[in-house]
């Protein structure tokens, strides 16, 4: 079960008549229970690209996916309800406005059940768990989407996803444009819906700090191929980081500058600030 | 996204690029009015001459210049039909009795079918429908083994060949010019020569200047509208819209809540692009400066000399022959 | 020399809610002011009351030393340019020339001279082999130094970034924070609205607002010792700072400031 990536190609054409590989012989696998990975990679690496494969909205024009024991391959089969295989995998996109559409946040959310002939009173009831699930309180759903605040109208439109009730979800970076304390507030939510669901989350995002901090195991894109899966710490601590110009987290980045100005010996494989104190505090009192 | 080409402008270079969108506006607009002015096949063959030659001068690709013929193609094949059908002038050049009876209705519907499914080769598709046409005339025609329900006589007179003939070769030659005026011609550069053209109408309070910068700023968004239309449409079909399938009220729904943000988005953005407009000094009606200008060349007075030329010959055939 | 004048300025959408409350402050010529603040805070309401876009209902705004009001703000946004968030929808131009030309168009600058300040600013931004580019062919930090250059053409010496970084990605972010560092060494006043303080600490100066109002307006240094501030306002100090504040070690404290400074 899960996701499984059999050496996977995407290539776009292009009009220019060179045709471009966006993402290059990708082999993986996502499994469908207590997955928590952060996709990594420069504008242009191939990361949405890839995330629009787990629910077949794209289609591999080389190697094979299963999807949930469904095969996928660059030949449209008619047998294959793909249309299923997007409920199975809930891909949020980055702006919130390009699926808002609902007179009422209820409504919207509604949206995707409906389209998969749930019962209407199911598919209400469905509503009111998700909202609540993304942090809202019940009173939303009565409101008007397009009245919303800019994180609110994020929170709604991954309601629309969680009410289909996905197996796996693949955000598209919904922490960009936010600032860093809704960044936090934000992944704090979806850690909590990993936790609370067991459900496999899959995060698009550029920020490192998050990276280290909240994920199990990070996929890392260069010009559409793979260069790193597995755990944060492996990440930071190889020389992966360097070799695709990403950057480290600010609290590695702050006690590898005290450690090369001192000349102590610090562990500056820290993930938040307030361990990073503590690092600190302990290496003073050794001194 | 760049496929996206509104009027089918190809990019090349030639003759026809180097004019200035003015003189080939101008130019087309009178060799229009010229070529309503020709009264015989022959004239407009005449014409259908000149034009191809200068076509081939140009080094426009004679078969791009016919596909841009293709959507207006049912259009001339009425207009040949109506007129062979209309005519009742001259002599007769045949008649024949049209028979409807079970052997001609079938044998009708094979051919229909045979047409359809050679259609699949994409290939030689006028070709193909002149036969399809044809094939039916003869089966009508001479397809008596049983008796008729239905029969009518298809009469078709010399005059009434000749009218059609004429019409679609005239349409012919308007639309030819005018593919040849979208080909070679990018939006923009249109939008100024029109722009320049209906310059004087500002004295009739139309601003010329204004409804240029709206075309040009449509065209410039023409892409980035249509790239979101896809990111919208993979974001609903990611909660399961699909809009292949489905019944018509559920396709509905699809379509609002295609459009919905979509016009919300082109909302949002009008605004936004209003501020940067203003906050760049822009005021509207205002005077502007350009930083594209139309300049006229030898080119365009070579153009001109000739367009005067075939201009008076059209005048000199009308009232003269 | 002050630049920049505020005074008392107050600006409401809607008779329930001032988004502006007798807002007041002065910039000096050659600063860098960040102005951080939540959404909501009135940061970006601000910045269009600077460039005449709103009209606040109460207070004055003055541009070196000339009142902004309807009549001169033609005059005076030819000082004062602004590049918004959304890098689409501010291209004007179907291609970059056509987009760096649009704001001397309107000034009714010369032909010529508008095609050798287009060339002139569309190397100092970087973008000089693009200039027959579309904006679909375009990156998003792409598109943004192209705004910048259309008001560098118009001869503006007040440049307002209102968050015209937060659509792009870190790598791009950070190159266009470089670049705007080395137009303030230039000399052009910068005034940058982020939620960003990692953007804000090469300010001079960092203003805070909150509701409406400016919660703090300092030294950027000033501002960032003060960790109650950024904690009421739900901001976030940049993390090195943050460790900071946990330790008591005066020595590494003082490491840590400097890394805040290199960055």
């Amino acid at each position: 079960m899960g996701i499984r990536f059999y050496n996977v190609t995407h290539e776009y054409d292009s009009y220019s008549k060179k045709t471009y590989k966006a993402i290059q012989n990708i082999s993986l696998s996502i499994e469908s229970k207590d997955e928590f990975i952060a996709l990594v990679g420069h504008t242009g690496s191939g990361k949405s690209t890839l995330a629009k494969h787990m629910n077949a909205l794209m289609f591999p024009t080389e190697g094979y996916l299963n999807i949930f024991n469904e095969t996928i391959t660059k030949k449209r089969d008619k047998k294959v309800k793909y249309n299923n295989l997007r409920r199975q995998v809930g891909l949020v996109f980055q702006f919130p406005e390009y699926q808002l559409f609902e007179e009422t946040v209820e409504k919207d959310i509604m949206f995707g059940p409906l389209n998969y002939k749930v019962p209407f009173e199911e598919a209400k009831r469905l509503a009111k768990e998700a909202i609540q699930l993304v942090g809202l309180d019940d009173s939303y759903l009565k409101r008007n989407p397009f009245n919303l605040s800019g994180g609110e109208k994020k929170r709604v439109s991954i309601a629309g996803i969680l009410a289909m009730d996905p197996k796996i979800l693949v955000l598209d970076e919904p922490t960009s444009g936010l600032d860093p304390h809704g960044r936090q507030v934000l992944m704090e939510l979806f850690s909590d819906i990993h936790r609370k669901t067991g459900k496999s989350v899959i995060i698009i995002t550029h920020d490192m700090d998050l990276v280290y901090r909240y994920f199990k195991r990070v996929i890392v894109l260069k010009d559409g191929m793979l260069s790193f899966d597995g755990s944060p710490d492996d990440l930071f601590r190889s020389d992966i980081i360097e070799q695709n110009h990403l950057d480290l987290p600010n609290t590695v980045k702050a006690l590898k500058y005290i450690k090369d100005k001192q000349g102590i010996n610090l562990d500056i494989y820290q993930k938040t600030p307030e361990e990073a104190a503590i690092e600190l505090r302990r290496v003073m009192t050794h001194e | 996204m760049n496929s996206i080409i509104i009027g089918q402008y190809i990019p090349g270079s030639g003759f026809f690029y180097r004019l200035d969108p003015r003189t080939k506006i101008i130019t087309i607009l009178f060799l229009m009015i010229a070529v309503f002015m020709l009264e015989t096949i022959l004239q407009l063959a005449i014409a259908i001459g000149i034009a191809v030659v200068l076509l081939l001068a140009g080094r426009i690709s004679l078969l791009k210049v016919l596909r841009g013929l293709k959507p207006i193609f049912i259009l001339l094949v009425f207009t040949f039909v109506f007129q062979i059908a209309l005519n009742t002038e001259g002599v007769v050049l045949s008649t024949a009795t049209m028979h409807f009876n079970l052997t001609s209705v079938i044998f009708a519907l094979l051919i229909f079918v045979l047409w359809r499914f050679l259609l699949r080769f994409n290939r030689f598709k006028i070709l193909l429908f002149v036969l399809f046409v044809l094939g039916l005339y003869f089966n009508f025609r001479y397809a008596t083994l049983h008796t008729d329900f239905y029969s009518f006589q298809l009469t078709i007179y010399e005059k009434g060949v000749e009218m059609s003939v004429f019409v679609v070769l005239r349409l012919l030659i308007i639309i030819t010019l005018t593919t040849v005026l979208t080909l070679t011609t990018k939006p923009t550069d249109l939008t100024q020569g029109l722009e320049s053209l209906m310059h004087p109408l500002k004295k009739l309070g139309f601003h010329s200047e204004d409804f240029a910068l709206i075309i040009s700023i449509s065209l410039r968004y023409i892409p980035t509208i249509f790239d979101e239309a896809q990111k919208i449409m993979s974001a609903q079909a990611s909660r399961g819209a699909d809009f292949t399938e489905g019944k018509l009220k559920d396709k509905l729904k699809q379509i609002i809540s295609l459009l919905v943000p979509m016009f919300i988005i082109a909302f949002m953005r009008s605004e936004e692009l209003a501020d940067a407009m203003e906050s760049r000094n822009f005021v509207p009606g205002e005077q502007r400066t350009r930083i594209n200008i139309l300049r006229f060349t030898i080119v365009d007075i070579y153009t001109g000399l000739f367009t005067a030329l075939c201009f008076a010959g059209a005048i000199y055939v009308k009232v003269m022959l | 020399m002050s630049i920049i004048d505020v005074e008392q300025i107050s600006f409401a959408y809607s008779e329930e809610k001032r988004t502006l409350n007798q807002v007041s402050f002065t910039i000096e010529k050659g600063e860098w002011i960040a102005i951080l603040g939540h959404n909501g805070s009135g940061k970006s309401t601000l910045a269009k009351t600077l460039v005449g876009l709103l009209e606040p209902q109460s207070g004055e705004i003055r541009i070196d030393s000339i009142k902004l009001s309807e009549e001169t703000a033609f005059d005076l946004r030819k000082k004062v340019g602004i590049v918004f968030q959304n890098p689409d929808n501010q291209f004007v131009g179907v291609t970059v020339r056509d987009d760096i030309a649009f704001g001397m168009e309107n000034l009714c600058i010369p032909r010529d001279e508008m095609l050798k300040r287009i060339e002139f600013y569309a190397q100092k931004v970087g973008m000089e082999q693009y200039l027959d580019k579309q904006p679909s062919n375009l990156s998003g930090g792409q598109k943004q130094r192209v705004a910048i250059a259309g008001i560098l053409a118009m001869r503006s010496d007040i440049l307002i970034f209102d968050e015209a970084t937060s659509m792009l990605d870190p790598y791009t972010r950070n190159d266009l924070i470089r670049y705007i560092q080395s137009l303030n060494q230039e000399g052009f006043t910068i005034i940058m609205i982020t939620h960003d303080v990692n953007e804000a600490i090469l300010a001079d100066k960092i203003m805070i607002m909150k509701q409406g109002e400016i919660a703090a307006f300092d030294n950027t240094h000033t501002i960032l010792e003060k960790k109650e501030l950024f904690d009421e306002n739900h901001l976030e100090l940049p993390v090195a700072l943050e460790i900071a504040s946990l330790i008591e070690d005066i020595k590494l404290k003082e490491i840590l400031w400097e890394f805040v400074s290199t960055m």
